[in-house]
């Protein structure tokens, strides 16, 4: 006895339950805290443009300091003193020495002087000296005072001899120095300990690491107080939301600008300022200046202004100075959260403010994973409402309500303690979770709806006030 | 073995009045690195050991002419500074410059605060800008390595120096240089040796020519990779070495001979008699006034028995195999294992060496085989060993 093949069904695999798929969603917000705690905390994935409208639009901006100053090259200075940029050493020997004579607590320089200036008229007047002293002329008295007149031409025209006089005249100043990474692999690197002494803070944990490091030429890193890098962390979206205070170069640690600058400020406070600096690898998140923040003095009214300028002493005597370049086209296009492009010395300006003043914002390491935990209890405790409430609107309301609850949260720990937490992954989780549980209680409905309906038909009873008589159909 | 016996060197040193000139004492040591002068001991403002040292400054900038200015810093403390003593040491040490040969428009003054703590001090900066571009900077550098313009009067160079076209480096008897060339190649000058530099010119398209001559001893060398038709050319008295390949050894004989090893690529060997293509693995010879030998096989690398790592209370005994054809042996002591610089070498006939009781911490080892002719073979592994007493 032979029976038909019946037709094949496929494989059928058990459809998840309910509390199988919530927990997944569950898992997926919590695995998504653990991807951002990974990858250097908060702002992680999708919420970058969140954090920074809340940061840029929320938060309350750093307000104005009374004691930072901006001397920028700007569009005025080169129209006054008719150069182009780079302005020339001369002219910043004469920028340093009109700052010192101002007496400012320190300047913090946003050029790396890497290269020695032009010296093509020395080397010519140096050759004509050398002429003049073969010739026998300068053994004449005559001939001795065009050697005289021309060797103060020629100091004079030094221009980096000169700026390193200014420099060491000031004895405050911080110049620029870079970090070699893979955008400026074109610097010349310095040897080993050309930047005096490296930070005491551990390497492998810095955010930025570079090959080597780049800075002034040596007699101006002699005669200048000491260096600082100039490395900005740009997110791949090309925007500056955290400041490396330090940077790491094979087994040694650097100050950035900002910090070097406030060791110089506050050598009493060293220990507080170099472990506020190491907060989140070494690069914590800024908080924003509001408008206009920064006072700022053009370079061409400094050179050009009368020495004993009253308006220009009260503005300077006794400030922390930073110079750097604001001209348009002259300075980086990075930019803030929520603004237009910045020149960088205003970012070192108020990195160094947010350090002083201990306004750092952290994400990493505790901060993060207490992000995944918080996310995880979140999460947890919706799975719970969702066993206990019966009806959907109830869930849909404990989700809005520990949604809300999470949000405050998250927002009062970064305004009031400067605690950076994950925001995007536990409402990925709730909203996942909610989605699940709704379609869930939609298709049991919809199930007990079908059941009751054949309950119906099986066993028809007739509706009260009805006309039909029994046994006929309706 | 045709190697250039170390007793000779010594008085090949003594007879030539350039190589005779010591490293400075007053200053304890003077390096010119990426634009500081480094001493080896700090500057003391002023006093008799610190004119001195400064006189041989002077000297040795003057023996450096792409050096176009140089800064003198007195850093003094603040009750000093201030009271403008800061500058006039500054100045005074300055004038010492300037009576050493100096051009005074060359030199500048400052007086920067001092490190809160630290005792007055002077400090020196310079900037280099030659005339012509640098054609090798020193990368690694042990015992007496000097450099110059004229044989005559070489002045001490150290690691991070810039060499330029016609300087003539050379090396003492337990010397030893690592330079790297502008195309990144890396040329190891060995002990007792003559190298000039010629020409280097790079070229948009990778493009290199390379020229430097070997006066005396052997270098080997690591040639970077050239664009199409690049040149890289190692001359000695009666051949030419021409890079094909990456890595040779060349050897000038006081007999007027060379030596080429290649020990990977291609290199060829050319004398006005004719010239052979010797690639990896071959060696060659030209002896006055001849052509080039036909290439031989160079000596496989011997196997090592030990040490093999481990620490010791004495010096230990190295061992090694036989190897092949080999009638001495080289064996090289070093403190790094890229046996740039500071490698202690021992000719050995046998197949083991006693290390000399006044080697402690730590030293790689590794021998290297040596035909009958003087054709250095390929290298050993290399092994390490720790001596603590």
């Amino acid at each position: 006895m032979s029976s038909a093949p019946e037709p094949s069904r496929g494989v059928v695999l058990p459809r998840p339950s309910p509390a199988l798929l919530r927990r997944g969603a569950a898992v997926l917000g919590v695995g998504l805290a653990v991807l951002t705690a990974l990858t250097g905390g908060a702002p992680g994935l999708g919420e970058r443009a969140l954090y920074d409208q809340a940061v840029s639009r929320l938060l309350p901006g750093v307000p104005r300091s009374a004691d930072l100053v901006l001397v920028e090259v700007d569009d005025r200075t080169l129209a006054a003193l008719g150069e182009r940029w780079p302005l020339s050493r001369a002219t910043w020997a004469r920028a340093f020495h009109a700052l010192a004579l101002r007496r400012p607590a320190t300047v913090a320089v946003d050029v790396v002087f890497d290269q020695p200036g032009a010296r093509e008229a020395l080397e010519l007047g140096e050759d004509l000296l050398a002429s003049l002293q073969a010739s026998g002329l300068a053994a004449q008295p005559a001939g001795a005072a065009l050697v005289a007149e021309l060797e103060a031409k020629l100091r004079a025209q030094d221009g980096d001899a000169r700026l390193a006089e200014a420099l060491a005249e000031s004895g405050s100043v911080i110049l620029g120095a870079a970090a070699l990474t893979d955008d400026l692999a074109w610097m010349p690197p310095l040897e080993d300990g050309a930047l005096g002494t490296p930070l005491p803070l551990p390497v492998e944990a810095l955010r930025l690491q570079g090959r080597g490091l780049a800075g002034s030429i040596a007699p101006l890193r002699m005669a200048a107080h000491g260096s600082g890098t100039l490395n900005m962390l740009l997110d791949p979206d090309g925007v500056i939301r955290r400041y490396p205070f330090a940077v790491g170069v094979g087994a040694q640690s650097w100050p950035s600008l900002a910090l070097a600058t406030a060791l110089k400020l506050m050598p009493e406070q060293s220990e507080v300022l170099r472990r506020r600096a190491s907060v989140d690898d070494g690069a914590p998140l800024m908080r924003l200046p509001s408008p206009d923040w920064l006072p700022r003095v053009s370079l061409g009214d400094l050179l050009q202004a009368d020495p004993a300028s009253v308006g220009l002493d009260l503005a300077l005597r006794g400030k922390t100075i930073f110079v750097g370049v604001t001209a348009t086209g002259l300075h980086g296009q990075s930019t803030l959260p929520g603004q237009v492009a910045v020149p960088g010395v205003e970012i070192h300006a108020f990195a160094l403010d947010n350090l002083r003043a201990g306004r750092l914002m952290r994400s990493a390491g505790p901060i993060a994973w207490g992000g995944v935990l918080e996310t995880a209890c979140l999460l947890g405790l919706f799975a719970l409402a969702c066993r206990r409430i019966r009806s959907p609107a109830g869930v849909i309301r404990a989700a809005a309500a520990l949604g809300v609850l999470h949000v405050a949260l998250v927002g009062w720990l970064a305004a009031d303690l400067g605690w950076v937490m994950p925001l995007v992954p536990a409402v990925v989780g709730l909203v996942l979770m909610l989605v699940v549980d709704y379609a869930a209680r939609t298709e049991e409905l919809g199930r007990q709806r079908g059941a009751l309906r054949k309950l119906f038909i099986r066993y028809p009873q007739t509706a009260p006030g009805s006309s039909a008589p029994p046994g006929e159909p309706r | 073995m045709k190697r250039t016996a170390p007793w000779m060197m010594m008085a090949a040193l003594v007879a030539s009045p350039a190589l005779a000139q010591q490293a400075p004492d007053a200053c304890g040591g003077v390096r010119f690195v990426n634009g500081r002068v480094e001493l080896g001991r700090p500057l003391a403002p002023k006093g008799a050991q610190t004119d001195a040292c400064l006189k041989l400054i002077g000297e040795s900038l003057v023996a450096r002419p792409a050096i176009r200015s140089v800064t003198v810093a007195a850093r003094l403390p603040d009750a000093e500074r201030l009271g403008g003593q800061g500058l006039a040491v500054a100045r005074a040490a300055a004038d010492v410059l300037v009576a050493a040969g100096v051009p005074r428009t060359r030199v500048s003054t400052v007086a920067p605060p001092a490190v809160p703590g630290e005792a007055g001090q002077l400090q020196l900066a310079y900037v280099e800008r030659p005339a012509q571009p640098r054609v090798a900077r020193v990368s690694a550098a042990s015992g007496e390595v000097l450099a110059g313009t004229e044989l005559s009067a070489p002045q001490p160079r150290g690691v991070g120096e810039s060499l330029y076209t016609n300087e003539v480096l050379q090396t003492g008897a337990d010397a030893r240089a690592e330079l790297e060339l502008a195309d990144a190649s890396r040329v190891r000058v060995m002990p007792g040796s003559q190298l000039r530099l010629g020409t280097l010119e790079l070229a948009a398209n990778g493009k290199r020519k390379v020229q430097l001559e070997l006066l005396r001893g052997s270098v080997e060398t690591s040639a970077a990779p050239g664009g199409d038709g690049s040149v890289f050319e190692i001359r000695t008295r009666g051949a030419v070495a021409g890079v094909r390949g990456t890595q040779f050894r060349v050897s000038a004989t006081d007999d007027g001979g060379s030596r080429l090893e290649t020990l990977e690529g291609k290199v060829a060997l050319g004398a006005d008699q004719g010239e052979v293509e010797v690639s990896g693995g071959h060696g060659s010879r030209v002896k006055a006034g001849a052509a080039p030998e036909e290439p031989r096989p160079l000596l496989a690398a011997p196997q090592l028995n030990g040490p093999r790592g481990g620490d010791f209370t004495t010096p230990p005994k190295l061992e090694w195999f036989k190897a092949p054809g080999a009638t001495t042996y080289r064996v090289e002591l070093a403190r790094t294992a890229d046996f740039a610089a500071g490698v202690k070498t021992f000719d050995a006939t046998e197949l083991a060496l006693t290390v000399p009781a006044d080697f402690a911490g730590k030293w790689f080892w590794r021998v290297l085989p040596v035909d009958p002719d003087g054709f250095v073979g390929y290298p050993s592994k290399i092994y390490a060993f720790d001596v603590k007493p």
